[in-house]
């Protein structure tokens, strides 16, 4: 809220620092100031009241309270005369039902007739207008001066052109207000909107605007200013529904205190009849039971220990009583204090330690390391692991990305999901963070892109979550891009991961899909021209499997035979296929079967192909003799001829 | 007719020319080899008068002497000069540049990420994580910001269509109380992780943060302790002295709450988290008994920390993952 420091100044004795000092005290004892800016022979400090100081902060006085505490100054009051007595029998005219004292707790009318409607006094136009509020006539803007004042919103009604009664209700389904305001906007209402009402029609929005037809003009010479109490939750639901914030239902959203009714009617009275000269005639309250005053006790050794600070319990005391608290019961050990009403957020002990904590000052707060029994913290083992990924992946040669969460419609569009495959969210502000991420491919091939722009070779990966069948799962995207061949990036990501997962002790894997090239189609309609492999794991059940168990095996003492084989099998045969045969027929002697080398082409027969393959013999008992190692290998010939292919020679 | 002397001449004429192996092999063959100069010299004598051919025999086995002495001289001047030029490595272009295998990079919020886990674990803190997607629950209900709170509205939530009471969670803080639900003090956490907020992104705006919460819980945790961690931490972090300040918040689910500034020898004030003591509520959520412990927490932006840390002038940078920005981490 923007606060005038010349306004500041009326309610505090003797002189107060300069603007600039003004705000630093403030900030370091109360609360953060936005801006700090000169206008028309004042200063405006825009200050960011804490949500749960608005009951008694959004107000000029409200602020000069604090200043006074800060600066142990004294709070100098305005003039507030007594109103007249609610028993006044002229109150009869006009006749207060509120429906339900849970959503009204409390309603007050002050009649006063005889005004003079017209433009306001230059002081009072000005102090609104450095305010941010623009002046309308002198009973308006005295409406608005009071709340900023004293945090109260009021509001006028032409006397003449309400009926006698007024009802604060809920609205009716359908029914209709203009609003008070330039556009008089046509709201369409419903029993969710508290309304003030005549006999007849809604005449009001209940806590957030005024309706047009009871509005204040220049031949306005009876009102009554309306003072009320409204549930916040209730003016909250109403203002998000019909899409009005003002400066009332700011106020009233947050709460307010029940009593400060009493001081912004008679200081709406004195500045009427000051400005306005109309007499205050009569003064309607309407209220359920005003709410006890909440005492509450601090212990000073808890004031200490929380903080971690000595504070003595004379100067505790004494910040207290400067912030309004009465004391009721004082001891060596603590006190039980009575809060100012206006403070709702003061409910407990530790509210309590905070207001004497930041009027004491953090600064002086020493810095103390605690004292704890010396553990060692729990290993979290899926953090280890991610990491040890990511090093892996990034040490062999690929980048790590972090993309959103969220994909939009168009995604959803190229990368044809169906609506059972993603979680949407109910609230975008956003047509890009419509859904939640099913699988990380579509921002890494979106990276993909992009990158391809400047980098002929994309190699890149991401770890991080994303919802499948409405769950949350962490997976493992892998991507690589760019003008070679596609068979070769296969293979580089393949090994890749064969290497990563050999880091972390997981011998088995699997992929979401598939690894893959992306399909040409897809490729197309995301305008990448390049050769791309993608693929995706599951890391949460990597995290499960991962094993950093390591044991040594001993290495044999005795010399290995090497020998090399040459297989010729048709082009459809898988390598791992032969493997597998070498290593059956080899075994335990054989220790490694390595394939070195995939021929086809000139040389070779149609539609043949030649695997090649290192294999070496050891033993862990002895040195081989040449003819041990020539049956094995023998064996292993065989064992390939028999399964239909050729041991080149 | 011979002429010794002309012959050793040439040898050694040849000798000093040579500049390899191969050329001293060759030199062996023309003078000692089985058609070489000096066999043919022996060859002349068996014509020659018996006299003669004793000295001039005697002529030539000293030529072929003073050969073998001069060729074996040069092979090992010839030897020494090899490993020379091969330990100076004289005949690579030392000043090219290397071959450099290529390297991934990691993300600079990874990097982040684990120099504050690694300052926290230092000093016991236990790194806990939660779920991302979260429930109305642990995100604001046992946070102390129940329905209808105002505070509720100051961070703009996705809401999960179809998942009653699902959100993406709006603060790290969620994992404050998953975690004191399995355990008992004392206890110190930080959880770091990404968080969302209902915003459309612009240069000023995102979506998705990340954030790391702090948790320290036993008997007699007060405020000055968390002054000492903090500072520690951000010394650590920083690495250079740093002066902090505490002012006046608010937040729900602590009570006092700070704000916390910091600066760096001859920097600027910054502001860098919101902090505080864990309010009993909070502990009362987790189903541990009222005013038994007191605790601090805290949740600091990573992406601010990698910022002031890097220079990075733009928080989008994070989530564009330009491969020209991720090089350079």
């Amino acid at each position: 809220m923007k606060y005038s420091y010349n306004w500041l100044k009326d309610y505090i004795s003797g002189t107060i620092p300069d603007p600039k000092k003004l705000a630093e005290a403030l900030m370091g004892r109360s609360f953060e100031i936005d801006s700090l800016e000169k206008k028309t022979g004042d200063w405006v400090l825009d200050i960011k009241v804490l949500s749960n100081r608005a009951a008694d902060c959004l107000s000029h006085m409200g602020i000069a309270r604090e200043i006074a505490v800060i600066l142990q100054r004294k709070m100098k009051l305005p003039p507030a005369p007594g109103l007249p007595k609610s028993a006044n029998k002229r109150a009869r005219e006009i006749k207060v039902k509120i429906e339900s004292l849970r959503d009204c707790p409390r309603y007050t009318a002050l009649v006063i007739k005889g005004v003079k409607a017209g433009p306001s006094p230059r002081w009072l136009k000005s102090r609104l207008e450095v305010c941010g509020l623009q002046s309308i006539n002198n009973i308006v803007d005295i409406t608005n001066y009071v709340m900023l004042e004293t945090g109260q919103p009021l509001h006028a009604f032409d006397a003449d052109k309400l009926g006698t009664d007024i009802i604060v209700r809920r609205a009716r389904k359908g029914e209709l207000i203009r609003t008070l305001d330039k556009e008089k906007t046509n709201i369409v209402l419903d029993e969710n909107v508290l309304v003030i009402a005549d006999s007849g029609k809604p005449v009001a929005i209940a806590g957030i605007k005024g309706g047009a037809e009871t509005g204040i003009d220049e031949s306005t010479k009876n009102i009554i200013v309306e003072a009320a109490n409204f549930n916040p939750v209730l003016i909250r639901r109403a203002s998000q529904k019909i899409k009005i914030r003002t400066d009332a239902s700011w106020r009233f959203e947050n709460g307010l205190d029940l009593h400060l009714i009493d001081l912004a009617q008679a200081r709406a009275a004195y500045l009427i009849k000051r400005i306005a000269t109309g007499g205050a005639e009569s003064f309607i309250d309407v209220s359920s039971a005003l709410p006890e005053p909440r005492r509450i006790r601090l212990g000073f050794s808890y004031l200490d220990g929380l903080l971690g600070a000595k504070i003595s319990s004379v100067l505790a005391v004494k910040i207290l009583k400067s912030l309004g608290c009465r004391i009721i019961e004082s001891s060596k050990r603590g006190v039980l204090v009575q809060a100012p009403s206006q403070r709702l957020d003061l409910k407990t002990s530790e509210d309590l330690i905070e207001e004497i904590g930041r009027v004491w000052g953090y600064e002086k707060l020493p810095k103390t390391f605690p004292e704890v029994i010396l553990t060692v913290p729990q290993i979290n083992k899926n953090w280890i692991i991610e990491n040890k990924a990511k090093d892996a992946l990034a040490s062999l040669g690929f980048s790590e990305a972090y993309n959103y969460t969220f994909i939009g419609e168009k995604d959803k569009e190229i990368f044809s999901y169906r609506d059972s495959d993603l979680l949407e969210i109910a609230n975008p502000v956003s047509e890009l963070n419509k859904f939640l991420r099913p699988s990380l491919a579509p921002c890494l091939l979106k990276n993909t892109k992009e990158n391809l722009k400047n980098s002929s070779e994309i190699k890149m990966f991401e770890i991080g979550k994303v919802f499948v069948n409405r769950k949350e799962r962490l997976h493992l995207g892998i991507i690589a891009a760019g003008k070679k061949r596609t068979s070769d990036l296969f293979f580089e990501v393949k090994g890749t991961l064969e290497a990563t997962m050999n880091e972390l002790g997981v011998n088995d894997f699997s992929f979401v899909g598939a690894l893959s090239p992306v399909n040409t189609a897809l490729l197309e309609r995301l305008g990448i021209k390049a050769n791309v492999i993608l693929g995706e794991i599951d890391f949460q059940d990597i995290l499960t499997s991962a094993n950093e168990r390591k044991k040594y095996q001993p290495v044999s003492a005795y010399p290995a035979s090497l020998r090399d084989v040459a297989v010729l099998t048709p082009e459809t045969a898988k390598a791992i296929e032969v493997l597998e045969v070498i290593k059956d027929a080899g075994g335990k002697l054989l220790v490694e079967a390595e394939l070195f080398d995939i021929y086809s082409g000139p040389g070779l027969p149609q539609g043949k192909k030649n695997l090649a393959f290192h294999l070496v013999y050891q033993s862990s008992e002895k040195t081989l003799s040449a003819e041990e190692v020539n049956n094995v290998h023998r064996k292993i010939f065989e064992a390939i001829e028999g399964a239909g292919w050729e041991v080149r020679k | 007719m011979l002429d010794i002397e002309k012959i050793k001449q040439e040898a050694k004429d040849a000798l000093a020319k040579i500049a390899s192996n191969e050329e001293a092999q060759e030199l062996f063959r023309k003078y000692l080899g089985k058609n070489g100069e000096v066999a043919r010299a022996f060859a002349l004598l068996k014509d020659m008068a018996v006299e003669e051919r004793q000295t001039v025999g005697r002529e030539v086995n000293e030529l072929k002497k003073e050969i073998e002495a001069l060729l074996a001289e040069k092979k090992e001047l010839l030897k020494k000069e090899l490993k020379r030029l091969e330990t100076m490595g004289d005949e690579i272009d030392i000043t090219r540049p290397g071959i450099k295998p290529v390297m991934g990079h990691l993300h600079p919020l990874t990097l982040v990420q684990r120099q504050v886990a690694e300052i926290f674990q230092s000093m016991g803190f236990e790194i806990a994580q939660g779920p991302e997607m979260e429930t109305e629950w642990y995100n604001f209900d046992a946070l102390n910001m129940p329905k209808d709170h105002p505070v509720r509205e100051m961070q703009d939530t996705f809401w999960l269509k179809g998942e009653s009471k699902m959100l993406m969670r709006t603060q790290t803080s969620a994992v404050q109380v998953h975690y004191m639900e399995k355990h008992t003090p004392p206890l110190r956490i930080i959880a770091p992780g990404r968080i969302f907020r209902n915003e459309a992104i612009d240069a000023t705006h995102e979506c998705q943060f990340y954030q790391v919460e702090g948790l320290m819980v036993d008997k007699n945790i007060c405020a000055a302790n968390f002054k000492a961690i903090i500072e520690e931490f951000l010394e650590k972090f920083f690495q250079t002295d740093v002066d902090i300040r505490l002012r006046p918040s608010f937040f729900p689910f602590t009570e006092p709450s700070f704000e916390i500034d910091a600066k760096r020898k001859g920097g600027k004030w910054l502001e860098l988290m919101g902090a505080g003591m864990v309010n009993q509520n909070v502990f009362e959520a987790a189903s541990y008994p009222r005013d038994k412990y007191r605790g601090f927490a805290f949740g600091v932006g990573l992406d601010r920390l990698a910022m002031i840390k890097y220079g990075i002038n733009e928080i989008r940078l994070f989530y564009q993952n330009d491969l020209r920005f991720l090089k350079q981490f």
